[in-house]
């Protein structure tokens, strides 16, 4: 369970400037969450806190009951290692590393052998269709094929949560669809997503949409 | 473990940089280990001294000569001299000693002797050379100067000198063996051995020269001959030594040592050893402060280099380092493979320049080789771990403050506003 009770975000370059304003949210487990708002409307703020990223300068944050706005820099670290997988705007990928050592960034600090490392991220990509490019330069792949690499890189490490912002965003329609597929998919097995969009199609594909405004969650809404 | 892999990794990713400032590195070691093994070369070599002198040394003084009328007689004016000097109030002995290279007939011709020469005089500039035989010819009172050598001579008479060979000699020279000076025609017999590990100023001048091993020497007293030896005479006349009484005046035996040679168409002067040792330390001091201010001058600059590469760095590698963070990495994790990168490339080039500077000190024919490689392989090492682990902390303290600053937000480039 996720849960936010009065989130507040401040940053101070070049004057302060509130981010995210008394957010209050609840995400229970296995439940597909799209976040929805023009540019600059806080989504990427509030994921990140959700993503134990950033820190709220005000307000609650309880992960599993746990409170962890608070926590220290390693507890986050630790808790993003475990519960948590991100799919970031553009992919995010190392270029000049290959798929396969993309996919194994998260499981780098897992205590399990390399042999059992490269297992899980091979699995992961097969799970995507693309355990054919494992060992291709992340520079050398299509767009589409990046976005399924960052999906498998976030369900390598087997996170209950799965945080995607605007993961279509840089893809066309078809390929969009097939990635929407795939969250689809990773929330039946009991993923929780959360995901960022601008494209209310996309937004479609979840159970809860949530619209935030100047900083503010300003509707809920069930699918 | 990971850590290290990574920054492995990292190292062979960016391999024209990590070459760059493998070289830098490398450039700046070189110079801090030449600093350190000159400085250390200097100060062993000093340690060495003052460990084997035997003599009081603000009581002897060395006689230093500067410029001659040499005349035909001029052998028997330094022998006139030296009785002179032995006459000064406060003086206790006078003593010289010349190091030279000889032929014994007896030896010439012997396979074993020159066997046993052959190591004995590697490395030196007799090494081409085993049948040539290694002679000090000392005064017995020079001998006290070093510890360790042979005390004093047996009782002889000029038409056989007492000669004392070093122990390696010993299976194919016993005692009572007559030998001859091909030159001269002088005999020797062989009274004894000079303890093995014994030393003896070199005659160029025992402070500033490593003392040299008697080993593979032989040792005798000055032959008649060799006082009214002219050339014997005037090298011999450098490695002259004045013991002094406790309660001596020294200013006052200096002045008159160095005023009866004016009057005679010569100058010479005396020093104590000890104004010699001070006098070596201040010229070493300058030169190894100069050559430690170069080091540092260049070591700032490599630090100066290696911070901006990685500064630079981490402002390319925001979001991988991001990326990292959020699979569970934390900013010690980054900072961590930071300096373990930094670590790699400063060891790997402290093992280098190490090697090469081993390398070119044993292949070198510099006379001060053995002193160098013990100062190199004594102090250098430990040296060279030390500014390697400074070098990668100082370098990493800059980029890991600037990772440790930001949140991993901040480092995916997901939030500078408030999207």
């Amino acid at each position: 369970m996720i849960e936010l009770k009065n989130i507040c975000k401040e940053y101070h370059s070049g004057g302060a400037v509130k981010a995210l304003k008394d957010v209050n949210l609840k995400i229970r487990p296995g439940e597909f969450v799209a976040v929805m708002g023009a540019s600059g409307s806080g989504k990427t703020t509030l994921l990140n806190i959700i993503g134990c990223m950033d820190r709220p300068t005000s307000g609650e944050y309880f992960l599993g009951g746990c409170k962890v706005d608070t926590a220290s820099a390693g507890r986050t670290a630790r808790i993003r290692g475990k519960k948590i997988a991100f799919v970031f705007q553009h992919f995010a990928l190392i270029e000049d590393y290959t798929v396969l050592e993309n996919v194994m960034i998260p499981l780098l600090k897992q205590k399990i052998p390399q042999k059992d490392r490269v297992k899980r991220a091979l699995k992961a990509l097969e799970q995507v269709g693309i355990a054919d490019l494992a060992r291709k330069k992340a520079a050398d792949i299509s767009g589409g094929q990046k976005q399924r690499a960052a999906i498998a890189r976030a369900t390598a490490c087997s996170a209950e949560i799965i945080l995607a912002d605007e993961p279509t965003g840089a893809l066309d329609s078809e390929s969009g669809r097939q990635v929407m597929d795939l969250f689809c998919r990773l929330n039946k097995q009991g993923k929780t997503i959360m995901l960022i969009t601008h494209d209310a199609n996309i937004a479609a594909f979840a159970h809860r949409v949530i619209t935030i405004s100047d900083g503010r969650i300003i509707k809920y809404e069930k699918n | 473990m990971k850590i290290i892999q990574l920054a492995i990794r990292e190292i062979k990713r960016k391999k024209l940089f990590s070459a760059l400032l493998f070289a830098v590195c490398t450039a700046a070691m070189y110079a801090v280990l030449s600093a350190v093994t000159n400085g250390a070369a200097t100060a062993y070599q000093e340690k060495i001294f003052n460990e084997n002198i035997a003599a009081d040394m603000v009581r002897v003084l060395r006689l230093d000569y500067h410029t001659s009328f040499e005349t035909e007689d001029f052998a028997g004016v330094i022998q006139q001299y030296l009785r002179y000097i032995e006459s000064i109030p406060g003086v206790q002995s006078v003593g010289q000693f010349d190091m030279t290279g000889m032929y014994f007939s007896q030896l010439k011709d012997s396979e074993k002797y020159m066997q046993i020469n052959k190591n004995a005089v590697k490395g030196t500039k007799y090494e081409n050379y085993p049948v040539i035989t290694q002679l000090l010819c000392a005064d017995e009172s020079v001998l006290k100067l070093f510890k360790g050598g042979v005390g004093g001579y047996e009782k002889y008479d000029e038409g056989i000198l007492p000669l004392y060979a070093g122990r390696i000699f010993e299976d194919i020279l016993p005692p009572g063996t007559l030998l001859t000076d091909e030159r001269t025609g002088q005999s020797y017999k062989i009274a004894g051995y000079i303890p093995q590990g014994a030393v003896w100023a070199d005659e160029n001048d025992p402070v500033r020269f490593p003392l040299i091993s008697l080993d593979g020497c032989f040792l005798s007293p000055v032959s008649g001959q060799s006082r009214q030896d002219i050339i014997t005479q005037l090298s011999m006349l450098h490695n002259t030594y004045i013991f002094l009484e406790g309660d001596a005046d020294v200013k006052q035996v200096k002045k008159q040592v160095s005023s009866w040679p004016a009057q005679h168409g010569f100058s010479a002067s005396a020093n104590l050893l000890s104004e010699e040792c001070m006098a070596y330390r201040a010229e070493t001091e300058m030169y190894t402060q100069a050559n430690a201010f170069l080091a540092i001058f260049v070591l700032i600059m490599a630090e100066v280099c290696v911070v901006s590469v990685f500064m630079t760095n981490i402002l390319l590698k925001q979001k991988q380092y991001g990326v990292f963070m959020a699979g569970g990495f934390t900013h010690w994790d980054i900072a961590a493979e930071i300096w373990a990168e930094i670590m790699i490339i400063a060891a790997a080039s402290g093992v280098v320049s190490w090697t090469v500077k081993l390398v070119q000190l044993k292949t070198g024919d510099d006379m001060f080789k053995n002193i160098l490689l013990a100062a190199h392989l004594r102090f250098a090492l430990p040296a060279c771990a030390g500014v390697v682990l400074v070098m990668a902390a100082v370098s990493a303290f800059l980029p890991a403050i600037k990772i440790l600053k930001y949140q991993p937000a901040r480092l995916t480039g997901g939030t500078s506003g408030n999207d």
